[in-house]
């Protein structure tokens, strides 16, 4: 019996355990056997400080605005990739861009929205490949031969497409609902074989371009629901309107036809001239009435606020003390040829119109600019770069080439962009449930979301009445933060009596980026006369041993490590993480507020340093070679 | 020079790299028939690409994950009260909340990558039946008895328990209750396959990877030389083989047995395993011989060689410190 004996002494390991717990013959009696004392186990608090928990505990990440070879204008430029390569080089995949350079990204996105342009999708690509349905219309025959020829004839051609298009001369082929519902389709179809919950999720949306007068008007609208209700009905387009109320009346007719909610967000108000967030509304040439900011903060809960073409958080015009205002700003003009007058930026920029919310709450009994906050590239390469080191331009005209930081990315009159001028940002960030359409859709119309310039910092964002020093020594913000109070894009409740608002604040950099070199809190109020004014507290920064809030009330900066010349840096300053608990010391409970907050990476290489580098070149003084990354909370609105 | 001549492609399948090259500004889509600059084309293959993380090849992201989790499928886990399962240990891997045997909610902080399951391949799913009273068990007296005492709970499953112990350590068990447990019955090979099946359904690439593995228990007077053993493969070879057990005549302590085991493994299935030692600490000396083994042979090349070829790695920290 000499195997038995082998196995008995393996026994006996476990006997020493075994006599110290007694404990499995209750276990079995417990689970399923005897129900009341399972419930009540079940409600106490578990040992397992998981257990239970039904919050966000992890960031998703995602670009809301991808324009593929669908967008007439991205495939003009050069993009031949289709939304399935967008969606594959999102989802962590090597691919060849459409000049044959192999890329991929640091890691997947989570996420990602190909918002195609839905004016005239697909027109472009299915012109050039020859449709032969679309080559019976002789101007599309026309243009399609003379694209076909090459060089300087395929240009002009591909000009003159967009400009009939532009102008409204479009072949009725083109305008033919079978050819868009046949784009659509594809689209749609598309978007489902990509979607993989739990993994990756691909949200259904396109843009609706609006642009009168040059004026930047641009939406972009996310579904929540599949191809199934997506297909019911085309984009709106706006060759149908270019009034956002439009097509505010388009959404509300689509969710009830189809029970599919629907969103939008804008982007670029830097380029609008003024009527981004408007007090007078362009249409009409009145104020704005209650029925319009219902009918917008119903349907516009969030807003990009950072992309390739210009930050548009806050503009040192608007906020002279405030020295991170001037990032990577666009403000010469709009995007036809009309210049920016300064008058122009107080309806442009986030920081600002969140402050006029609160003034226009006081008239009309709505804010209608109580939104929440993400970045995203609004690249017209199919690829959602927004790392400087892999930055892969606005257009396919602007990949990654020895003299494309000098050449123009655009050019409309007199104005004129250059390629140094665009910026590599930015992305979504998600504090959704779980990595579905329904869950980040949620997390969007609740505002739990941020916008990142670029890099993957986790920012966490909580406002109560009961935060206290303390609970910034947990692990696990989340936990408190949610117990004790509301997340970004949340409402505080009514002040309790002698009581200021407290803000559990946390970040955790990138580890592909830069240190942090602070968070901030930027707070919006009225004043007595309802006037709105703003603030920037910095509330937690790195090397807090040497450095102190200077008299000028300023902190004193970070330091800089950036080498240019090899493009590198090191995060020898800077803190991996920052957390701390901050109470509004200005506090009056009969004022109405917002805050949110802000988070400042040290100095890195801007992606033009890389350029340099790369293909050793030396380019002007003009062009800025490092920058300060940064994300944006969605606010926390106090309201009495 | 021919070479220095720009060569005319067909617009094939095969040639679509090339068509992507030349696609510059899209501009110039001479659809049909493409020409590729030879030049340029050497200078690009001389190049690294822009994006720094493209053409790179090396793993970015550490996975994490246990190659060493016991569920109530082993004898010792099952007699200290365990009673969840391989579907239980996946889905608490893979980051969902469960109910621990203690009737306890938990959840991991953030999902695990991947898991081993590694139940002792010895009487794997033994008291697991008894307390289901399975009836592969309870058509046993001995079987029957210790299945009423452990569902008693409270001291008469200690007591029961003990018994059992005291029972197997003086081998006064029913040969064809160890048979039943033991590869080559037919109770095991269900017990192997409930343990493959699991693993296949819940191994998901790129989400969460259920590996195929077992626990080959050796002790050899009390000296802990455990090896885990993983499969590479998927039921459809895994499947294929029983575990490998200690107890002679079907298994051995013999670490070189266990390596014969794996060869064979490999041999029939085209497959691969590995091992991974774990608790040199409790081997009493034995773990990492550097003189003899310690069925007293001397540590000869073919020891050497083998084992280095089946453990590439050892399980260096653990719950028994």
């Amino acid at each position: 019996m000499n195997q038995f004996r082998l196995l008995s002494v393996w026994l006996m390991v476990c006997v020493f355990l075994l006599i110290q717990t007694p404990v499995f013959g209750d276990d079995v009696s417990v689970i399923g056997q005897d129900k009341g004392s399972l419930e009540k186990a079940i409600k106490k608090p578990s040992y397992s400080p998981y257990a239970g928990q039904n919050y966000p505990t992890k960031v998703l990440w995602g670009d809301t605005h991808v324009h593929t070879a669908l967008s007439l204008d991205a495939r003009a430029f050069g993009v031949t990739l289709d939304p399935e390569m967008a969606y594959r080089f999102a989802r962590g995949e090597e691919i060849s861009s459409s000049h044959g350079e192999r890329l991929k990204l640091s890691r997947p996105l989570d996420f990602l929205v190909v918002a195609d342009h839905s004016d005239a999708m697909g027109a472009m690509k299915e012109i050039i490949n020859g449709n032969p349905n679309l080559l019976r219309d002789p101007i599309v025959r026309d243009w399609h031969d003379r694209i076909a020829k090459g060089g300087e004839t395929a240009l002009m051609a591909t000009m003159d497409v967009i400009e009939q298009f532009t102008a409204g001369n479009v072949p009725e082929i083109l305008t033919d609902e079978t050819f868009i519902k046949n784009v659509w389709d594809d689209y749609l179809k598309t978007a489902e074989a990509y979607n993989d919950p739990g993994k990756f999720t691909t949200i259904i949306g396109y843009e609706w371009t609006s642009t009168p007068g040059g004026n930047n008007l641009h939406r972009n609208v996310l579904y929540r629901g599949g191809a199934d209700e997506a297909k019911q009905m085309l984009p709106y387009t706006a060759a149908e309107s270019m009034n956002p109320e439009d097509l505010w009346k388009w959404m509300e007719t689509f969710e009830d036809k189809t029970g599919c909610q629907v969103l939008a967000l804008a982007h670029n108000g830097n380029l609008s001239n003024g009527l981004m967030f408007p007090e007078i509304n362009p249409v009409t040439k009145k104020p704005i009435t209650e029925a319009y900011a219902k009918t917008r903060i119903r349907w516009e809960p969030i807003y990009e606020v950072t992309q390739i073409k210009g930050d548009g958080e806050a503009h040192p015009y608007l906020s002279p003390s405030d020295e991170f205002a001037d990032f990577e700003p666009w403000d010469k003009a709009n995007l036809g040829p009309n210049p920016k007058k300064k008058e122009m930026l107080q309806y442009e920029y986030a920081r600002e119109a969140l402050k006029k919310g609160l003034e226009l709450e006081q008239k009309l009994g709505v804010n209608p600019y109580k939104f929440g906050m993400v970045g995203s590239t609004d690249t017209h390469t199919s690829l959602a770069t927004a790392e400087e080191e892999n930055f892969f331009g606005k257009h396919s005209g602007k990949e990654p080439a020895p003299d494309r930081w000098k050449k123009l990315v655009g050019e409309i009159g007199d104005i004129r962009w250059f390629g140094w001028e665009q910026v590599s940002a930015g992305y979504a960030a998600v504090w959704a449930t779980e990595n579905s359409r329904e869950a980040i859709f949620d997390a969007m119309k609740r505002k739990e979301v941020y916008a990142s310039t670029g890099p993957r910092m986790t920012v966490w964002f909580f406002g109560g009445w009961d935060f206290e020093e303390a609970d910034a020594l947990k692990r696990t913000p989340g936990r408190i933060g949610y117990a004790k109070g509301v997340s970004m894009g949340g409402d505080l409740y009514k002040a309790p009596a002698g009581k200021a608002p407290s803000f559990l604040v946390a970040s955790l950099k990138d580890p592909y980026s830069g240190n942090l070199d602070r968070i901030q809190i930027v707070k919006g109020w009225l004043d007595k006369n309802n006037k709105a004014r703003e603030k920037v507290y910095d509330v937690v920064w790195a090397d807090a041993d040497k450095r102190k809030i200077q008299k000028n009330g300023k902190l004193s900066a970070v330091g800089n490590t950036v080498d240019v010349k090899n493009a590198t840096w090191t995060n020898t300053i800077g803190a991996s993480e920052l957390i701390t608990v901050w109470k509004d010391p200005d506090f009056d409970p009969a004022l109405n507020a917002f805050y949110y907050a802000r988070v400042i990476e040290i100095p890195t290489p801007r992606w033009t340093a890389y350029d340099a580098k790369r293909y050793n070149v030396k380019m002007s003084d003009e062009v800025p070679m490092t920058l300060q990354e940064r994300a944006y909370s969605s606010p926390i609105w106090y309201t009495p | 020079m021919y070479w220095k001549k720009k060569l005319k492609i067909l617009m094939l399948a095969a040639a679509t790299f090339f068509l992507c090259v030349v696609l510059a500004h899209g501009t110039d889509p001479n659809i049909g028939e493409m020409q590729v600059d030879r030049e340029a084309l050497e200078k690009r293959f001389g190049q690294k690409p822009y994006s720094p993380y493209a053409e790179t090849g090396f793993p970015r992201q550490a996975l994490w994950g246990d190659s060493h989790l016991h569920t109530g499928l082993s004898v010792d886990a099952g007699l200290f009260g365990c009673r969840l399962g391989l579907e239980d240990a996946y889905r608490f891997a893979r980051g969902e909340q469960v109910l621990s045997s203690t009737g306890q909610p938990v959840k991991l902080s953030r999902p695990l990558d991947w898991l081993v399951i590694a139940d002792h391949s010895d009487a794997m799913g033994l008291v697991n039946d008894l307390a289901s009273a399975a009836p592969e068990v309870t058509r046993y007296e001995q079987g029957a008895r210790w299945s009423k005492g452990l569902r008693a709970g409270g001291q008469i499953a200690v007591d029961t328990a003990l018994d059992l112990i005291t029972n197997f350590s003086q081998g006064n068990i029913d040969p064809d209750l160890v048979a039943a447990y033991s590869p080559g019955s037919k109770v095991y090979a269900s017990v192997w396959d409930d343990v493959v099946k699991a693993a296949d359904a819940y191994n998901d690439p790129g989400t969460f990877t259920a590996l195929i593995g077992t626990e080959w228990t050796s002790l050899v007077m009390g000296n802990n030389l455990h090896r885990n053993v993983i499969f590479r493969d998927n039921g459809d070879k895994a499947g294929q083989v029983m575990p490998y057990t200690t107890l002679e005549p079907i298994g051995s302590t013999d670490p070189l047995k266990l390596y014969e085991w794996m060869t064979n493994y490999e041999k029939k299935t085209g497959g691969s395993v590995l091992a991974l030692a774990h608790n040199g600490n409790l081997s009493n000396g034995l773990m990492f011989p550097v003189d003899a083994q310690y069925t007293g042979r001397k540590l000869d090349a073919f020891y050497v060689e083998q084992r280095a070829k089946w453990e590439p790695m050892y399980e260096i920290t653990q719950i028994i410190r």
